[in-house]
């Protein structure tokens, strides 16, 4: 449906087709960008639990918007290889965001040293998103530029992703799972009792940069479908959810995991039913009512366990 | 006759920034003792322990007379994450992950020593409780079983274990701490009661900054040593004392 077609009063909602698109039922291809997306956001919401833990999750937000100028870079360096815009240029973008997020993880660790952490992340956050907003005036300047669509990479848009992209997602997060179901118990340890991995001889500040990298990866695949000022929703509200519901460590995972790409797909699926809609705000959207919805939950569940008096 | 040591402190210090915590620390620690480590807020207590870990850099020499995997740390409460989603149970089962390798399951024979652990400790009708419904005394008991599980330890430091203890809870864990010596193994507490040192304690270290005085706990809590470790003039119950309120509850 066009923009134009709704303004004339015709249904904003296209409820028939968000219902196909839950059921995997509007097209091939339309179902597999709604799964990848999901997975994704099961490896966003299983590393979010040890960024919690590790008390890092605003360090995620900082990195997901130092992609903006990456996302900026990997274009024009595209621009060089051929003017005309080509079908694999979001993989230069994607290269872009996660080499300019590793340049920033580099600079916050070596402002830590000098400032305070929490300040090293407010300058970093805004100094790399304003490089990122003056490289992307500037592109909308160049010929090819006004059409590329980088305003997607901000809000998110999941409809514009291709099947290579599709297959970029999925490789990355069946890394990510393959990493963590190695790794499970160190991380768990370290989130737990930092000083009794460090005696147990695991190199900590080695898995710290390890859960870092893999949060820096999915944050480079995540941002075409979520945006990247609203990734950092992925890898926070599923863990805070699933900390209201479990009581356990492994069980907290499976359902941050679970809840993430319930939330994901979900989401992916109402943007192609709402007009214009970002599929990122989607997606939190249905995040954030899952957690209200947890909260609630919980507690009414404290309520009927609270002895009378 | 001369007791073995299970470490040697030659000429230890350790700076924090520019502030030196511990300075020119030259001791030796005897080994199937419970030593406590005692001194005011800031004396380096602490920081001696992790500097025998090796979490810490430090100057001098510390020789350890046992395998770094042999050593079993439990850090000062706030230290620790207590709201983190693992029950009593999951707690005690982390100290035989080294045991359990990193890979491989749990099985349900390392559930039973764990439990066994906690039964050790009074927590085994516990042990499925989360960690944050527990009270500061059954963490700092579960964390005792979590040390004791682990069948390799010889030689156990404790940063502050009886901080916020009920009097019930501390004469456990001071039962047990004894039968860990009896077996020929090594503990060493920081510990902030002066007043149980003596009956509990069989070598002591009191330390201001610097190594104050060493040896048999009688000795080490004189009124001059306290006085130049405290910078007050301090006097003790007698260790009887002591005991007799225990036994009466």
């Amino acid at each position: 449906m066009s923009p134009e077609h709704s303004r004339i009063g015709s249904p904003m909602v296209e409820s028939a087709q968000i219902w196909h698109a839950l059921w995997f039922g509007a097209s091939r291809n339309a179902a597999l960008v709604s799964l990848a997306v999901a997975f994704q956001a099961l490896a966003a919401a299983l590393l979010g639990c040890h960024l919690i833990a590790r008390r890092r999750a605003l360090l995620s937000d900082a990195l997901s918007h130092a992609s903006l100028p990456g996302v900026g870079l990997g274009f024009l360096v595209m621009l060089l290889f051929s003017d005309a815009v080509q079908a694999g240029r979001d993989i230069f973008i994607t290269m872009g965001a996660f080499g300019m997020m590793l340049i920033c993880l580099v600079f916050i660790n070596y402002a830590s040293r000098h400032i305070k952490h929490d300040a090293a992340l407010a300058l970093a956050l805004s100094g790399f998103y304003a490089l990122g907003i003056v490289l992307l005036s500037y592109i909308q300047t160049l010929p090819s530029g006004a059409q590329a669509g980088l305003d997607n990479f901000i809000l998110g848009q999941s409809a514009t992703i291709n099947l290579a992209e599709v297959h970029i997602i999925i490789g990355i997060t069946l890394l990510v799972l393959v990493i963590y179901t190695v790794q499970h118990r160190q991380w768990m340890l370290l989130c737990f009792d930092e000083t009794f991995a460090r005696i147990r001889g695991r190199k900590v500040a080695r898995q710290d940069f390890l859960i870092l990298l893999l949060s820096v990866m999915a944050i480079a695949i995540g941002i075409r479908a979520m945006g990247l000022i609203l990734i950092v929703a992925l890898f926070t509200i599923p863990p805070l959810t699933a900390a209201l519901l479990c009581r356990r460590w492994y069980a907290t995972l499976g359902m941050a995991g679970g809840l993430g790409a319930l939330a994901a797909h979900t989401g992916v699926s109402l943007s192609t039913g709402l007009p214009e809609a970002p599929s990122g705000a989607c997606v939190v959207l249905v995040c954030a009512l899952l957690y209200c919805l947890a909260l609630l939950w919980s507690l009414g569940r404290r309520r009927l366990r609270r002895p009378v008096s | 006759m001369q007791t073995a040591a299970i470490v040697d402190c030659t000429n230890v210090g350790v700076v924090y920034g520019n502030r030196p915590v511990l300075a020119r620390l030259t001791c030796s620690l005897p080994a199937a003792r419970r030593i406590a480590v005692l001194g005011p807020n800031g004396a380096g207590k602490s920081t001696l322990l992790k500097a025998i870990l090796g979490l810490i850099p430090y100057q001098g020499r510390i020789r350890l007379h046992t395998p770094a995997g042999t050593l079993v740390y439990t850090a000062q409460q706030h230290e620790v994450d207590w709201h983190f989603p693992v029950t009593a149970l999951d707690v005690v089962l982390m100290g035989l992950y080294a045991a359990i390798g990193w890979f491989r399951p749990v099985r349900a024979h390392h559930r039973r020593a764990a439990l066994l652990a906690l039964e050790r400790v009074g927590m085994a009708e516990l042990a499925p409780r989360s960690l944050a419904e527990l009270s500061v005394g059954q963490r700092q008991r579960v964390f005792l079983a979590r040390a004791l599980v682990d069948e390799r330890a010889r030689f156990f430091l404790f940063d502050e274990p009886f901080a916020g203890v009920d009097m019930r809870t501390a004469i456990i864990m001071h039962a047990i701490l004894r039968s860990l010596t009896q077996r020929g193994q090594t503990v060493l507490c920081v510990h902030h009661d002066l007043n149980t040192v003596t009956a509990n304690f069989d070598h002591a270290l009191l330390l201001n900054g610097h190594l104050v005085a060493a040896g048999a706990p009688r000795q080490v809590l004189s009124p001059t040593h306290l006085a130049n470790a405290y910078k007050v003039p301090l006097t003790l119950d007698e260790p009887r004392a002591f005991q007799n309120r225990i036994a009466n509850g």
